[in-house]
């Protein structure tokens, strides 16, 4: 396993995520400039549960991803890697 | 008084292994098959019967067949460890499992088409992905992430659902445009 639940809530910290309450999971929705620019959720439960797909869903690498969880890449860094692969525009 | 039948032709192995010689008939003046006259000249081939191989007492054959042998040998060599690959991509696509979601019921949704899903092994636990929409989810088993992401896709229509237009960027827009072709709500 490469991200647990700590390292997605680690994750949605650090993208200033807001957290949705849903039924079996929590949404992180992420924004910037005043809109929705991302989201994904987390699984309730036990801190040891598999995250593995919250990198494709913050369209990372896996290695960015761990970046993220780890501190050296901000989420100004975030964003520069979406505004590259234009899930942001302006 | 009858007639003498005419005898059928000895059958490849019958040349092979020499009995034919032993039946007394025309075909007896065939020269017994040789491995490396068979590996060439496979019976359907029209030089079938006009292609035999030199008789046993020359060492040439011997030599022919010793070739054929490491012929066959090393492409058997390289066949092997493509066997191998192939049956590791056989037993890796029987783990996935493409599935599909055809009913939210009991909770109130509307499916206007199935839900392709996808679902895949990672370590100690299964990962369900609906590719259009981008939205995944885990479980410790197939059924669990299946279940857990059918949860998810229904938690992120709504929430979607719930943003004005103007506030969702590009991505988020997509998987609802994507969402909205797939589910609407029953409310």
């Amino acid at each position: 396993m490469l991200f647990d639940q700590r390292d997605a809530k680690a994750i949605a910290k650090k993208l200033n995520a807001t957290i949705i309450d849903g039924k079996r999971h929590d949404i992180a929705v992420i924004n910037y400039g005043g809109k929705m620019i991302g989201q994904f959720g987390i699984r309730r439960g036990s801190g040891s549960l598999g995250h593995d797909y919250i990198p494709g869903q913050i369209h990372v690498t896996n290695q960015q991803a761990r970046l993220l969880v780890q501190c050296p890449m901000s989420f100004d860094d975030w964003v520069a890697v979406l505004k590259k692969k234009q899930f942001i525009t302006g | 008084m009858t007639l003498p039948q005419p005898k059928e032709p000895p059958t490849v192995w019958e040349r092979l292994e020499g009995i034919h010689t032993a039946k007394g008939s025309e075909y007896d003046l065939l020269p017994p098959l040789t491995f490396a006259s068979n590996v060439w000249n496979p019976p359907d081939s029209p030089t079938r019967y006009f292609a035999w191989a030199p008789p046993f007492s020359s060492p040439a054959p011997y030599a022919d067949q010793e070739k054929v042998l490491q012929s066959i040998a090393a492409s058997l060599e390289k066949l092997v460890p493509r066997i191998a690959k192939l049956e590791a991509d056989v037993a890796d696509i029987r783990k996935h499992a493409d599935v599909v979601i055809a009913t939210f019921c009991p909770e109130p949704y509307t499916l206007r088409h199935s839900i392709p899903i996808h679902i895949q092994p990672t370590d100690g636990s299964f990962v369900a992905t609906f590719f259009d929409a981008n939205i995944s989810t885990s479980g410790e088993t197939e059924e669990e992430a299946f279940a857990n992401l059918k949860s998810l896709i229904a938690e992120t229509f709504d929430f979607l659902e719930s943003v004005p237009e103007e506030q969702l960027g590009p991505e988020p827009f997509r998987q609802l445009a994507v969402l909205r072709e797939f589910v609407s709500s029953a409310r």
